[in-house]
C-alpha cells in the first residue's frame, strides 16, 4: 500500500556476488493468529492490537522485522483487517522514514496459517528468502547470524528449504514452558530438525522412529526450546504448504508433515538455536503476563517502555523498574510498587496502592484502590475502594466503587461494572456483539444484572462450545494468573475467529476446527489417519480432474484393502473430499451451492452409494452415518447450513439416502449433540416437508 | 603424586573374539597377547602405574593364571614395571564365562577391594592417560574430607559428611567414538544417552577433559536397543526423563571403554543379583536410576546409601570441621537439579518400593528422597588429533592399534617428547638388519633380536621378538608375533601372523591370519583366510609344523 523509492540498501554490499537472489529480505506477518486464545478480547480487535506494556505487540514485531533488516513486509490479515489497515497507516511505518521499502497488507479470507501460505503462494509476490513471523512475537534478537547459516545451508543444499528460531529456556526453566514444550530431536552438527513432537495430555512418552536414530548417532532429544514461531523460509516452503492442502498449523501439521515425509520429499528442516537474546510470542495469557513482565525487567532491552516505541510516548524509567509518562497525577498517599507503568494522563487518587501493574493512558484510578498484577488499558475508570489482582481490563470499562475482581478475571472494552460488584476468577466479561442469525444485525446481548450488576453492561462470556480436544496444552501452571481451565481447553491452536470479518459470517462464534483432514483424523485415532488422509486426498484430486466414477471407485476399493479399513472410515474420506470439493467451487464462484451439490453428486452418485449397505435393512445406520457425517463437516463451513440442506436434498432426490435414512438421522441423538444442533436449522423445512409428504403418502394409502 | 586411594583391578577375561591366537586361553590368555610387541596387559599396568595407581589386582580365572604369574616375573616389558608389582588374583569359582559384574560377588574378590576401585580391562590401550580422569572425579564426585572413603583403615574423616549421603560419590565411565580414523568395521558399539553437566561457575581450564564430562541417563548396549527398537517400533523416552533434563544426547556410535571410577559403595550395589554385566547392567541400571522414581529403592540404593553402619559419633569432630564446605559443595554440587524434586506425586510412586526397606516401613511418607550419586560419562572426542583409546578385542582392531602405535616416535628419536606408549627405539636390533633393506622406519617397529634378509621391504609393520625374515620379501601392514619366520620373496599385506608360526617360499597372503605355530608350505597363496589348527596342538614344543590343511586350498 505504501510503495516508497528505493533506499540505499546497507546490505548489498555484503551479498554483492550473490546474483542469484533477490536483494531484500521480505517477511510475512500474520497479523492474525488464528486463535480463540485472547477472546473475548480478540472479538473486538485482533490480538496484534492488544496492547503489551502499553504498546500494540505489532510493534514489537514490526522493530524486531525492521532490525533484521527486512525491507518488504507482507501483512497477513483475517479478521479485523480494516482495523490493523488504518492502525498501519497511522503508525510511523507508513511514514517516508520507515526502515520498510514496502508494506503491503493482503486481505484474505483464510482460516489458518495454512490457508494464509497457500494464498500467498498463488500470489507471487515471494522471489527470494522470506522470513514468516506472527504478529506477536516480541523479540531483540539480531537475525544476521541465522540468516547467513540459512543461506550458506541452502547454498550448499537446495533441499534446506527452512530454519526456525528456538530458543533456549533458562536451566531452571519454568514449569509452564516445560510441561508444555514440544520435543525436538536435532542433529546437532547440521542444526538439523529431525523430529518433532508436540506435547498431548496423557502422552508419557516420546516415540523416535528407529531409523533416525541409527543414522543420526550423537542426536539430541530436547525438550528445554521454546518456539519464537519466527521462521526463515525459502519460497519452496509455500510451494509445500500448497501441495498440502491440509495442513492448517505451522508446526503440528506443516513441521511435523515434511519432517515425516523426509523419504518423499527430500526436504530438510534446520533449527538455529539462541540462548542470549530474547524472543517470545504472546500465544496466551500465560505468555502476556510473563513477556510483559519480562518487558518491564528489561530482559528484552531495547525493547522496553522508555524506549518509547509509539509516536508520542514519553516514558521515563524510575528506581524499581517503574514507568511513567508525563503527565501522571499521583495522589501525595498513593503507593506506586516496582515493575509498574502508568500512562499519560492518568490519574491516581489517594491511598491507592499499584504493584506490578501496567496502568494505560487517561485512566482514572479512585481511591484507596489496590491493583496487583493487572493489565489495564487505556480510558477505564476504577472507583474508589475497588481491589483488582492478576485481571486484565480493557479500554473504556468503567469499575464501579467497591468492586473486587478476582485473579483470572478477563473484563473486555466497555464494560461498566456498578458497585459493589465482585467478578468472580476465571470470568470473562464482555460486552462484544453477537450476531445471532445470519440475516440479522448484530445486535447487543442483554446485560447480565447478576454479572456486572444494576445499571451495569455486559455479560459473561461463554465458549459456546467446549471443543478442543486435540488441545496439546492444558497447562498446570505454576502462574496463578489467567490459569483458568476452561481458558486452556478452548484455546484450540487451530480455531478461527477470522470469520467475524469475512463477509459471509457465521451466525455464531466460530472457533471450532475448520475441517481439515488432518485435524480430523487426529480425532479419530492415528490407526486410521493415514487411510483416512490418503483416501481423502485421492478422491478431492479425482474429482477436481473430474475423473469417472468408477476410476475413483476403483482407486478408493484399494486403499479401502491394503489399510484394511471399514466403511465408516470410506464414509468419511468420501464425504470429507466432496465437501472439500463442494467449497472450492463455491470459493471460485462459479456455482451456487445447490448447482455445485447436485452436479457433483449426480456425477458420482455411483461411488457414493457404494459406501451405503443397508438399502435393504430396516435400520438404516450407514445413511444415518453418512448424514452425520456431512453435519459435522458442514459444521465448520461457510453456509454449512446451506450444504447441508442441499445436500441432504439432493441425496434424496438421487435415491442415496432414502426418506428414512434422513428421518432417523433427524431423529437421532447424535445429531442434535452441543453445536451440530446449529447447523441442522435449514435442513427442519426439509424434513418437514418430508415428515407432511410421508403422511400424506400414508393418508392416501388407507 | 600422593596415593589417590583408588586401587585398579584389571580383568584378564577370555578373548573370545581374538580366538585365533587365544584359542587355548590356559597357556596363552588373551591378556598375554602381544599389541606392538608387548604383552597387552602391559598396557592397562602402565596406565594405573602412571595414574599413581599402585594396589592393582589382576583378576583372572584359576586356569589362566600360572601362565599370567609366570609371565608376569619373565616378560621384560612386565618385568620392567615399577614396584609394587601387581597381585594375580584367581578367585576360586571365577570361570571364562563369568560377567564382569557377578566376579564382584565372589568373596575372594569383594576381600581385597577396600575402597573406592578403578575397573579396567585387560583389553585397553588408551594414550589418554587416566590423571584428567580422575582429577576429575575428585572435583566432581569426591566427598568431602578425604579424597575417597575407605570404610576401614584410614585415617582421615569419615564420608558421612557429604559422601554419597549428598549425592556425590558417583561414578565415572569413559566412552570413545567407534568412528573416525582408524575404525573398523562391524565394532561393538554401545548406546548411551548423556545429559549436560549444570554449568559451573569457573569455566574449566583449556585442555581438561571436564567439557566433556557428562552424565549418563540410559546406556545398553547398541546391540539390544537394536532389538529393542525392532520390537517396540520406536524408541520412546519417557517424559519423565525429559523433564528433569530437557537436553538428552543420544550417542549411536561410542564405545563403552570399561574403564571405570567406582566408589566403594557400587561393591554393595554389585551384590545385587539383577546385575550381570557391569557395562550392561550395572552402569544401565544406575543411569535409570538417577532420574526414574523408585528405581533406586528396587535397586537396593536407599540401604546402601544411607547405610547405618556408620557411627556417627566418631565422625562427628571430624563433622565440624567439615561443616562450612559441606554446605557450599552441595550447592555447586551437579545433583542440584534432581535435589529440589521433592514434589508429592513422587513419592506416592517411591512409597510400594519403599515398604520393601524393612526399617523404614513405619516412617515411609516422611523418608526424604533419595539422591542418587551421579554415573558420568567421559565421552572422548573423536578428533583425529585426540589421543587413542581402543579395547583391542578383535583381530582387526589388533592390527590397526598395533600399526597405529608403531607410529609414535621412538624415545630414542624424540626424548622425552616421545608418547608414553612409544618404545625405546623404533629397530631393536639393527645389527640383524642386513644390507639393501627398505624399512619405512616412520611406522614400523621391529623388536629385538629380529634378522632381516637382503632386499626386503618391510612397511607399516610390527614385527616382533626374535623373528626372521628371508631375503626378498614384502610386507606391509602387517603383524608378526614372537619368533615367526617369513621364506624368501614371500609377499604379505595385511596379515597376522602367530607366533613361531612358518611361512613358506614364495607365500602370497593378503588379510589373513595365522594361528600360533602354525606352519605354511611354500608358494601358498591365501587371502582373507584365517589359518587355524582345529585340533588343539599337542605342545609348545611341536612348534613348527601346525596341522592345518588351510594353506593349500587356494592352490
Amino acid at each position: 500500500m505504501n510503495r516508497k523509492p528505493q533506499k540505499s540498501n546497507a546490505s548489498a554490499g555484503k551479498r554483492a556476488g550473490d546474483d542469484e537472489r533477490e536483494d531484500t529480505l521480505q517477511a510475512v506477518v500474520l497479523a492474525d493468529s488464528y486463535e480463540t486464545r485472547f477472546n473475548p478480547f480478540t472479538l473486538e480487535r485482533p490480538r496484534c492490537l492488544l496492547p503489551l506494556a502499553n504498546t500494540p505487540m505489532i510493534e514489537y514485531t514490526f522493530d524486531f522485522l525492521a532490525n533484521a533488516g527486512v525491507q518488504d513486509i507482507f501483512v497477513y490479515c483475517g479478521a479485523h483487517t480494516s482495523l490493523v489497515e488504518e492502525y498501519i497507516r497511522k503508525s510511523k511505518w507508513s511514514l517516508p522514514s520507515s526502515p520498510f521499502k514496502s508494506l503491503e497488507i493482503i486481505k484474505s479470507t483464510s482460516r489458518s496459517v495454512g490457508d494464509a501460505m497457500r494464498d500467498l503462494d498463488g500470489r507471487h509476490l515471494i522471489t527470494g528468502d522470506f522470513i514468516v513471523v506472527s504478529a506477536d512475537v516480541v523479540s531483540n534478537l539480531p537475525l544476521e547470524g541465522a540468516l547467513a547459516k540459512h543461506r550458506a545451508r541452502r547454498a550448499a543444499d537446495k533441499n534446506a528449504i527452512m530454519t526456525m528460531i528456538l530458543r533456549e529456556t533458562d536451566s531452571t526453566p519454568q514449569g509452564e514452558l516445560q510441561i508444555s514444550a514440544p520435543s525436538f530431536l536435532i542433529d546437532p552438527s547440521k542444526d538439523r530438525c529431525l523430529f518433532y513432537q508436540e506435547t498431548q495430555q496423557g502422552m508419557d512418552r516420546v516415540d523416535i522412529d528407529p531409523d533416525l536414530m541409527l543414522s543420526f548417532p550423537g542426536a539430541e532429544l530436547r525438550n528445554d526450546l521454546t518456539d519464537c514461531y519466527i521462521d526463515i523460509c525459502t519460497p519452496d516452503v509455500l510451494a509445500l504448504w500448497t501441495d498440502s492442502f491440509d495442513y492448517e498449523s505451522p508446526r503440528k501439521h506443516f513441521l511435523f508433515g515434511v519432517l515425516k515425509d523426509h523419504e518423499l520429499n527430500g526436504k530438510t528442516i534446520h533449527t538455529h538455536i539462541v540462548s542470549n537474546h530474547y524472543a517470545r510470542r504472546v500465544r496466551n495469557l500465560q505468555a502476556y503476563h510473563t513477556v510483559s513482565r519480562d518487558i518491564l525487567q528489561r530482559w528484552a532491552y531495547p525493547l522496553c517502555p522508555d524506549s518509547n516505541l509509539l509516536v508520542g510516548q514519553s516514558y521515563r524509567h524510575g528506581r524499581d523498574n517503574i514507568y511513567k509518562e508525563e503527565n501522571v497525577v499521583l495522589a501525595r498517599s498513593s503507593v506506586i510498587g516496582p515493575e509498574t507503568v502508568v500512562g499519560d494522563d492518568t490519574s491516581i487518587a489517594d491511598g491507592s496502592t499499584i504493584r506490578s501493574s501496567v496502568i494505560g493512558r487517561r485512566c482514572q484510578v479512585g481511591k484507596n484502590v489496590s491493583i496487583d498484577g493487572s493489565h489495564i488499558w487505556d480510558d477505564t475508570v476504577i472507583g474508589d475502594g475497588s481491589k483488582l489482582r492478576d485481571a486484565i481490563v480493557a479500554s473504556g470499562v468503567v469499575v464501579g466503587q467497591n468492586c473486587n475482581i478476582c485473579p483470572g478475571a478477563l473484563v473486555s472494552y466497555g464494560v461498566r461494572l456498578a458497585d459493589g460488584i465482585s467478578v468472580s476468577g476465571g470470568s470473562r466479561i464482555t460486552r462484544f456483539k453477537c450476531k445471532c442469525n445470519n440475516d440479522e444485525e448484530p445486535k447487543a446481548v442483554p446485560s447480565d444484572k447478576a454479572v456486572v450488576g444494576e445499571g451495569g453492561e455486559g455479560y459473561e462470556f461463554k465458549e459456546s462450545e467446549a471443543e478442543g480436544d486435540d488441545e496439546p496444552e492444558t497447562v498446570p501452571s505454576p502462574i496463578r494468573l489467567y490459569n483458568m481451565p476452561n481458558q486452556a481447553v478452548s484455546s484450540s491452536s487451530v480455531s478461527s475467529v477470522s470469520t467475524f470479518s469475512s463477509d459471509v459470517s457465521l451466525g455464531r462464534i466460530h472457533h471450532s476446527k475448520s475441517g481439515s483432514f488432518a485435524t480430523v483424523a487426529s480425532k479419530d485415532g492415528q490407526d486410521d489417519g493415514d487411510f483416512y488422509h490418503d483416501a481423502a486426498s485421492s478422491i478431492f484430486d479425482s474429482l477436481q480432474r473430474g475423473d469417472a466414477w468408477d476410476v475413483v471407485q476403483l482407486e478408493l476399493v484399494g486403499l479401502r484393502m491394503s489399510s484394511n479399513a471399514n466403511y465408516h472410515q470410506v464414509r468419511r474420506a468420501v464425504v470429507a473430499a466432496f465437501m472439500k470439493r463442494v467449497q472450492q467451487l463455491l470459493d471460485a464462484q462459479s456455482k451456487g451451492i445447490s448447482e455445485a451439490v447436485s452436479e457433483l453428486l449426480k456425477k458420482y452418485k455411483e461411488l457414493v452409494k457404494r459406501t451405503i449397505f443397508d438399502y435393504e435393512k430396516e435400520a438404516k445406520d450407514d445413511q444415518v452415518d453418512f448424514l452425520l457425517l456431512v453435519q459435522k463437516d458442514a459444521l465448520n463451513r461457510e453456509k454449512g447450513e446451506s450444504i447441508l440442506l442441499f445436500t441432504a436434498k439432493e441425496l434424496y432426490e438421487l435415491e442415496i439416502v432414502e426418506e428414512e435414512g434422513i428421518l432417523q438421522w433427524w431423529g437421532d441423538e447424535r445429531a442434535s449433540e452441543g453445536e451440530l444442533e446449529g447447523v441442522k436449522g435449514r435442513v427442519r423445512q426439509f424434513v418437514e416437508w418430508l415428515e407432511n409428504a410421508d403422511e400424506g403418502t400414508e393418508s392416501e394409502s388407507e | 603424586m600422593p596415593a589417590t586411594g583408588f586401587q585398579a583391578l584389571i580383568l584378564c577375561g577370555p578373548g573370545v573374539s581374538l580366538n585365533t591366537f587365544t584359542s587355548n586361553p590356559e597357556e596363552f590368555p588373551k591378556a598375554l597377547v602381544p599389541v606392538a610387541n608387548r604383552p597387552m596387559v602391559w598396557y592397562p599396568l602402565d596406565w594405573c602405574y602412571r595414574l599413581g595407581v599402585t594396589s592393582i589386582h589382576l583378576i583372572t580365572p584359576p586356569s589362566a593364571a600360572p601362565a599370567i604369574s609366570s609371565a608376569l616375573s619373565t616378560d621384560p616389558h612386565l618385568t620392567s614395571l615399577p614396584v609394587p608389582r601387581p597381585i594375580v588374583l584367581a578367585p576360586v569359582g571365577l570361570t571364562q564365562n563369568t560377567g564382569t559384574a557377578e566376579l564382584f560377588r565372589l568373596q575372594d574378590v569383594r576381600a581385597v577391594v577396600t575402597g573406592d576401585f578403578i575397573v579396567l580391562p585387560c583389553d585397553l590401550i588408551s594414550e589418554l592417560g587416566g590423571e584428567g580422569l580422575l582429577d576429575s572425579w575428585m572435583v566432581l564426585q569426591a566427598g568431602l574430607g578425604g579424597v575417597t572413603g575407605r570404610r576401614s583403615g584410614h585415617n582421615g574423616p569419615k564420608m558421612s559428611i557429604n559422601g554419597e549421603h549428598g549425592g556425590r560419590r558417583g561414578g565415572l565411565g569413559v566412552w570413545y567414538e567407534t568412528r573416525g580414523e582408524g575404525s573398523v568395521k562391524n565394532q561393538e558399539t554401545d548406546f548411551i544417552a548423556t545429559v549436560p553437566l549444570p554449568p559451573r561457575p569457573i569455566p574449566p581450564a583449556p585442555g581438561s577433559i571436564m567439557a566433556n564430562l557428562s552424565k549418563v541417563v540410559i546406556a545398553m548396549p547398541t546391540d539390544t536397543l537394536k532389538d529393542k527398537m525392532t520390537k517396540k517400533g520406536s524408541f520412546s523416552v519417557r517424559k519423565s526423563l525429559l523433564r528433569k533434563h530437557p537436553k538428552v544426547k543420544m550417542l549411536m556410535t561410542q564405545r563403552d571403554a570399561h574403564i571405570y571410577f567406582f566408589p566403594h559403595w557400587v561393591l554393595d550395589m554389585m551384590r545385587h543379583d539383577r546385575f550381570d554385566s557391569i557395562s550392561e547392567d550395572v552402569i544401565g541400571w544406575w543411569a535409570k536410576a538417577t532420574w526414574q522414581d523408585g528405581l533406586s529403592a528396587k535397586l537396593g540404593l536407599r540401604e546402601i546409601l544411607e547405610s547405618p553402619a556408620r557411627n556417627v559419633s566418631e565422625d562427628s569432630t571430624a563433622a565440624d570441621v567439615y561443616r562450612e564446605e559441606e554446605i557450599d559443595i552441595a550447592s555447586l554440587s551437579s545433583t542440584k537439579v534432581s535435589g529440589l524434586q521433592t514434589s508429592a506425586p513422587h513419592k506416592d510412586q517411591t512409597a510400594p518400593f519403599a515398604s520393601r526397606i524393612g526399617d523404614s516401613k513405619v516412617n515411609q511418607n516422611t523418608t526424604p528422597k533419595l539422591v542418587v550419586p551421579n554415573m558420568l560419562a567421559y565421552v572422548h572426542p573423536s578428533r583425529d588429533s585426540a589421543p587413542l583409546i581402543r579395547r583391542v578385542d578383535t583381530s582387526a582392531l589388533l592390527l590397526t592399534v598395533s600399526l597405529h602405535l608403531a607410529k609414535l616416535g621412538s624415545v630414542e628419536d624424540l626424548g622425552s617428547a616421545a608418547s608414553a606408549l612409544a618404545h625405546t627405539s623404533k629397530i631393536a636390533y639393527p645389527a640383524g638388519v642386513a644390507q639393501k633393506t627398505t624399512i619405512t622406519k616412520s611406522d614400523c617397529l621391529l623388536a629385538d633380536n629380529v634378522t632381516v634378509g637382503e632386499r626386503a621391504v618391510i612397511k607399516q609393520s610390527v614385527i616382533g621378538a626374535n623373528c626372521r625374515i628371508e631375503i626378498g620379501v614384502r610386507l606391509t601392514r602387517c603383524l608378526l608375533m614372537d619368533g615367526a619366520v617369513i621364506g624368501e620373496r614371500c609377499q604379505l599385506d595385511g596379515c597376522i601372523i602367530g607366533r613361531r608360526s612358518r611361512i613358506g617360499k614364495g607365500s602370497i597372503l593378503r588379510d589373513c591370519e595365522m594361528q600360533d605355530g602354525f606352519a605354511v608350505p611354500d608358494g601358498a597363496e591365501a587371502k582373507g583366510e584365517n589359518f587355524m589348527a582345529f585340533e588343539g596342538l599337542d605342545g609348545e614344543d611341536d612348534a613348527g609344523i601346525g596341522l592345518g590343511d588351510g594353506g593349500d586350498d587356494d592352490d
